[in-house]
């Protein structure tokens, strides 16, 4: 796992309930209203009376941005208005950067009045932390240019705002306390843009946030009990959801995105590093959208695991009627198990069979017992009907892509 | 571990001698059985980092098999014992852990690998765990020998797979380190290729890297600098990204792309700019590795390595089954150790022989009189004590001598005799926690517990027991400090106060002056057991046996009939008052 950006309610919440003590006189004005796709907008006045006490701003909360531009934001006189903006929004499609989704998660917010918009973020370099700050907030960070400080904070020391001339004493609490919690919280990166700040206090207008899932297991207690989302467009499919529940309960890796379940060439590709490959070949070669999906295994699985996915991605290509190819690809093993990986690989197949008609299968994979494993599973497929050609480390590792291709009369782009 | 043995087995090939020192195991400091060739042997277990360095000062490479819960801790203590290099397997550290590594590793000049590494390999000479997979493989790679080229690359499944690629189309690797697919990994790909430069037995240098981080603008800086001088061959993969319909995280955590500075595409075109010679796909890349090391070949500035003669690799290894460690009956004479039996029949000592058949040790001769007149003092206790009086049943049942000693014997344990070793652990640790004698007595009251190795049924202040009077007098003449005997004395001080019989017994006395007296001249793989082998029971068994053979032999000659329990002495059932 890796980083994963959290939705802008989720943020703020956990900027409203984890917020240092210390820092307590620099704690923004947090209030809003979530609203997913169960949400009865009718009730939620009653949790949230201030909805009805003056002007609200609703947005999309879906993980993209530029959310101003798309007209995804709207300031509203009235709660009403809001509602009704709303009800012509939720769970309709909409297509952004390429990406196809349904619009189901809003935020709304009372309007604050304001004078000035400040710009903050907060990244992670390799040796230090950033903190970039400018006073032209409500602009992308690009469009800045000069008007943007940088304040690089070496691991392990605090911030050094005096670059930050003018700052009332809120304000640099403020910036203090989110800090510390970007830190102490596991977020390789936050955005707050704008901040608005008047007489009565500092207000984060948007947020924009990104989890270290590797650190789950220690912020249980803030975000490691959330559900993360997938970016927007990205809703999990059940195969999906399966595997990335098997890949949690392992201590191996298991990955798999369907990508175009029409698609002809399926890849089952052992390792992190020449999954890419592999892919980057067939993409390389033919119209992406034969590509079904990306699947990679490593860390020496075992048996029943490998049997689990190899299975549940044999169910996808029982549903496609094309004649198909799937790869079982991978580079020379470190420690993977060749022949007791395969052994879950066959038990699938042997499962499946019947209901195979049109797969051939190309397996190229070296490492401890692939002599033996790859012997079982050509015995296997023969067995079974299946076609199959498998090959070691003496083909090169992506060459048995060409021998998927050609077999399925695919022909290169090039 | 499969990884140990596979490091060996790769020293065997690279003709070395063993590569690992020890292994580091915080749960067991047994030593592991491991083969060197067909040979095996014992490679030593310690439970601490510090031990390790202790005794194994020449070991600077720490591979670090540590979870990804549990790997911060390893790096971090590493780090501050100084360890050279640092390599760490485990996936899925958090960004802000490796990130602190890297700081504080700067400071100390150690080098990170990893982690979500499978590590390096040096060629012809060392090993890290798994790297380069199994033996044929290792061979058919060619590292079992240095060739001529510089890997460095972040993925550990490819870097196996680059290897072998480049041990078919050049003089194969004299070096190859997997970075790992982290964003932020522990040495950067630069730094790996700026060795290499620096490296005189180094030609040409390859790299593969990902979609991901923009690390490459520092190479293609060095390439323009020329700074990296040697051919540089590179490829970035991840090419395939900008064809996905949805956002795809790759297997590896730092394959994604935050900007487009960071694809797969932007790179290889920035690092072709830059000099470094790019193929137009990954599939072109052998074509360009023996393109260049022949122009090298060509230029007379390396030349093909001679094969080493392979040494073979038994193919079907069995671990004994039994392993002794103590003695040895094979040669002409039987050894106690590697002493002569007749050495020790010579010295006429029992205490003597035990210390070397139970610690593999010789200790001073107070300590071995010491031992025997502990021996002396549990010998024997009367015939109304547990292990006497079962003895005795059985041996007026008739059973013969051993039979009749077993049966003594297993009334030793916690209530009987068998609290020496809990009572010297209970005041150790409390010693070693840094409790106050009171803090001690109080913590025990707290937790309902007795204190292990106070309190006699019959004895008390008033009448006090003389074993323990008279080991202690000699024990204190002999051997000056006794801090945990002395600490022992302090909380018996405090619970006689209580209750006149809640005195050091002898089962205390022995283990906290054993503690004291034996364990610091036992050798270490002796002592860290000492609360865990028995021995402190062992040795109240061993004393005891004597005074039970005696009852068992007095009973035979009195020719006791069959003991029966008398009736009015037996409460039945919850008892009647009328």
């Amino acid at each position: 796992m890796a980083q994963k950006p959290i939705r802008e309610t989720q943020a703020k919440a956990l900027i409203r309930d984890q917020w240092p003590q210390e820092y307590a006189a620099g704690k923004p004005a947090i209030r809003f209203a979530e609203i997913d796709g169960s949400t009865d907008l009718l009730a939620l006045p009653h949790n949230h009376p201030w909805l009805t006490e003056g002007k609200v701003v609703a947005k999309v909360d879906e993980l993209f941005g530029k959310r101003g531009k798309l007209g995804y934001v709207q300031v509203a006189e009235t709660w009403e208005e809001t509602k009704i903006w709303m009800e012509g929004l939720r769970k309709t499609t909409a297509t952004v950067a390429g990406r196809c989704g349904v619009l189901e998660h809003f935020i709304v917010e009372p309007f604050v009045e304001h004078e000035e918009e400040l710009y903050l973020a907060f990244t992670c370099e390799r040796t230090e932390d950033v903190i970039l700050f400018s006073r032209k907030g409500g602009m992308d960070v690009e469009e800045q240019g000069a008007s943007i400080v940088r304040i690089p904070v070496p691991l392990g020391t605090e911030p050094e705002l005096s670059q930050l001339q003018g700052l009332d004493t809120k304000l640099t609490a403020t910036i203090r306390g989110l800090f510390s919690l970007f830190r102490s919280l596991d977020l390789p990166s936050v955005e707050f843009n704008p901040i608005a700040v008047n007489a009565r206090g500092v207000y984060l207008l948007d947020c924009v946030a990104r989890v270290d899932t590797c650190a789950a297991f220690r912020q249980r207690s803030t975000w490691g009990l959330l559900s993360i989302p997938e970016g927007f467009g990205s809703t999990r499919t059940p195969e999906e959801l399966f595997i990335s529940d098997l890949d949690a309960k392992s201590g191996s890796s298991l990955k798999f995105v369907l990508l175009h379940p029409q698609g002809r060439i399926w890849t089952m590709v052992a390792g992190g590093g020449a999954s890419i490959i592999y892919a980057d070949a067939i993409t390389a070669q033919v119209d992406p959208k034969e590509l079904a999906n990306y699947g990679e295994w490593s860390g020496n699985p075992s048996t029943d695991e490998m049997e689990a996915y190899t299975g549940k991605i044999l169910s996808l290509i029982e549903k496609n009627d094309r004649e198909q190819a799937l790869i079982i690809g991978g580079g020379i093993a470190n420690f993977t198990d060749v022949a007791r990986t395969f052994a879950g690989v066959i038990a699938a197949l042997e499962d499946h069979a019947p209901k195979l008609k049109n797969l051939k299968i190309f397996v190229r994979r070296a490492g401890p017992n692939d002599r033996r494993g790859l012997k079982a599973l050509q015995e296997a497929c023969n067995r079974l009907r299946i076609s199959c050609v498998t090959h070691g480390a003496e083909l090169p590792m992506t060459a048995v892509v060409s021998e998927a291709l050609s077999a399925l009369h695919l022909t290169p782009d090039s | 571990m499969v990884s140990v043995q596979r490091m060996l087995d790769f020293d065997v090939l690279a003709g070395r001698k063993p590569s690992v020192a020890c292994i580091v195991d915080p749960v067991s400091s047994a030593p592991q059985k491991t083969f060197f060739g067909a040979k095996e042997f014992l490679l030593p277990v310690v439970r601490t980092l510090k031990e390790a360095r202790e005794r194994f000062p020449q070991a600077d490479v720490l591979i670090n098999f540590a979870s990804q819960r549990s790997a911060g801790a390893v790096v971090l203590e590493g780090i501050a014992r100084e360890v050279r290099v640092i390599a760490t397997i485990a996936e899925g550290v958090p960004e802000s852990d490796t990130r602190q590594w890297i700081v504080e590793a700067q400071r100390s000049g150690t080098t990170l690998i990893g982690p979500a590494t499978v590590g390096a390999v040096t060629a012809g000479a060392f090993r890290v765990g798994d790297t380069g997979g199994s033996t044929e493989h290792l061979i058919a790679s060619k590292l079992h020998r240095a060739g001529c080229v510089g890997y460095v690359g972040k993925s550990g499944g490819m870097s196996n797979e680059l290897y072998r690629m480049i041990a078919e189309h050049s003089s194969g690797i004299a070096e190859g380190v997997a970075i790992g697919g982290d964003r932020n990994p522990g040495s950067t790909l630069l730094s790996h290729i700026l060795r290499y430069q620096e490296e005189p037995s180094i030609a040409m240098i390859v790299m593969t890297s990902e979609i991901g981080g923009r690390e490459e603008e520092d190479i293609a800086k060095a390439l323009k600098e020329k700074r990296i001088t040697k051919p540089l061959i590179a490829w970035v993969a991840g090419t395939s990204a900008e064809h996905f319909p949805k956002d795809v995280q790759f297997g590896h955590a730092g394959a994604w792309a935050a900007s487009s500075a960071e694809t797969a595409q932007a790179k290889n075109q920035l690092l072709k700019k830059a000099g470094a010679l790019v193929p137009q796909r990954f599939e072109g890349l052998p074509e360009i590795i023996a393109k260049t090391y022949e122009a090298l070949k060509a230029s007379g500035r390396v030349q093909d390595p001679m094969e080493p003669i392979l040494p073979e690799l038994p193919s079907d290894r069995r671990s004994a089954h039994v392993q002794c460690t103590i003695s040895d009956d094979r040669g002409a004479e039987a050894t106690y150790g590697s002493t002569p039996i007749s050495q020790f029949i010579h010295d006429g000592s029992l205490v003597k022989t035990l210390a070397r058949l139970w610690w593999k040790t010789d200790l001073t001769q107070e300590a071995l009189t010491y031992l025997e007149m502990i021996l002396v003092a549990v010998a024997d206790h009367g015939p109304a004590v547990a292990g006497a009086h079962n003895a005795i049943v059985a041996a007026s049942a008739d059973k013969d001598t051993v039979s009749a000693l077993c049966s003594g014997l297993l009334t030793i344990g916690p209530r009987f005799g068998g609290a020496v070793d809990a009572a010297a652990r209970a005041f150790f640790d409390a010693h070693a926690r840094g409790l106050s004698p009171q803090e001690f007595v109080d913590a025990m009251k707290e937790q309902g517990e007795r204190i292990p190795g106070i309190g006699h049924k019959i004895r008390s202040v008033h009448n006090p027991d003389t074993r323990v009077s008279t080991l202690l007098a000699f024990a204190q003449d002999h051997f000056g400090d006794l801090p945990l005997t002395t600490y022992a004395l302090q909380v018996e001080r405090i619970t006689t106060t209580k209750k006149p019989n809640l005195i050091l017994n002898v089962d205390g006395l022995i283990g906290v002056s054993l503690v004291d007296i034996l364990l610091p001249q036992l050798p270490k793989d002796v002592a860290d057991g000492f609360f865990e082998a028995g021995y402190l029971n062992g040795l109240f068994a061993l004393g005891r046996s004597v005074g039970i053979l005696g009852h068992i032999f007095d009973q035979k000659r009195l020719k006791s009939p069959l003991y029966r329990h008398p009736q009015e002495d037996i409460l039945y059932g919850e008892g009647t008052l009328d």
